[in-house]
């Protein structure tokens, strides 16, 4: 029944112009997509891991220093 | 018209879904003529056509990255086309609330002449132009989506939320409409609409 129908045209100035409002709206979500997704910086890696096991050490000898002063005698 | 396959319809979601601009341009290419039509024909209004039509794909485009891997793009988009419409129309009543021939959600339409007149090239498109025209809303848009858009009545049900039962009655009721508007020279168009709303 479509090919007995005549076929109606939307503007296509008005289309191209919808085309790229979309093409807007995707690369915007893309880049918000990347940004939450995207690797860091190997030097901000490092730096973390190192200030972790900064912590750590900091926490595990004072734990050591705690246990030595509970069992060593007055 | 062209339909796509099952298969390239599964890699555009999926491309579409990760916000590919290509797949955005294939899928505008498939649908955005059928969408036009089918939204011109339902608003009788080629500017209100235009106008739901670009909101059709501003919506699209921001729930594409929520689509499922299998979403079906055709049922999908004729849905959101479909319920502009219907809000376009809500938003009509109020505006228009002195309309006391307005029955439920639809209102009869613009008194103003039709934009395909214009367009028409054939009598037997003119005289079935005018027969979808003069249909009630609700059962415009049911024989739009089955015999115009080939979808599947129960897909059209979905699209109109509405049951298969009551799709099937629409389009019983628009096709004995239709049949009153054509005479016996349009017998195939007949035939065919028959064959695709029963």
């Amino acid at each position: 029944m479509s090919e007995s129908l005549p076929l109606l045209t939307p503007n296509a100035s008005r289309g191209a112009r919808t085309i790229a409002r979309c093409h807007d709206r995707l690369a915007t979500r893309r880049r918000r997509i990347e940004a939450r997704t995207r690797p860091s910086n190997p030097r901000t890696i490092v730096a973390e891991r190192l200030f972790i096991s900064g912590l750590c050490v900091v926490y595990l000898i004072s734990m050591a220093a705690n246990v030595l002063s509970a069992i060593s005698p007055p | 018209m062209t339909f796509m396959d099952r298969e390239s319809e599964l890699e555009l979601v999926a491309r579409i879904r990760a916000g590919d601009a290509g797949a955005f341009d294939a899928i505008h290419a498939e649908f955005n003529g059928r969408l036009f039509n089918f939204l011109a024909r339902l608003s009788r209004r080629r500017e209100v056509a235009e106008d739901l039509l670009d909101e059709t794909w501003l919506r699209f485009v921001d729930r594409a990255h929520k689509l499922t891997p299998d979403t079906r793009l055709g049922p999908f988009l004729f849905t959101v086309a479909r319920n502009l419409y219907v809000s376009y129309c809500r938003a009509r009543m109020l505006e228009d609330a002195q309309s006391a021939d307005a029955i439920g959600l639809w209102p009869l339409g613009s008194p103003a002449p039709s934009p395909f007149e214009s367009t028409v090239a054939s009598e037997t498109g003119r005289r079935l132009d005018e027969a979808i025209a003069a249909l009630p809303a609700a059962h415009r848009e049911a024989l739009l989506l089955v015999a115009v858009e080939g979808m599947k009545p129960a897909e059209a049900a979905a699209v109109c939320a509405i049951t298969p039962e009551a799709m099937r009655q629409r389009l019983s009721r628009a096709r004995a409409a239709v049949a009153r508007h054509l005479d016996e020279s349009d017998n195939t168009i007949l035939v065919h609409l028959k064959a695709v709303t029963t």
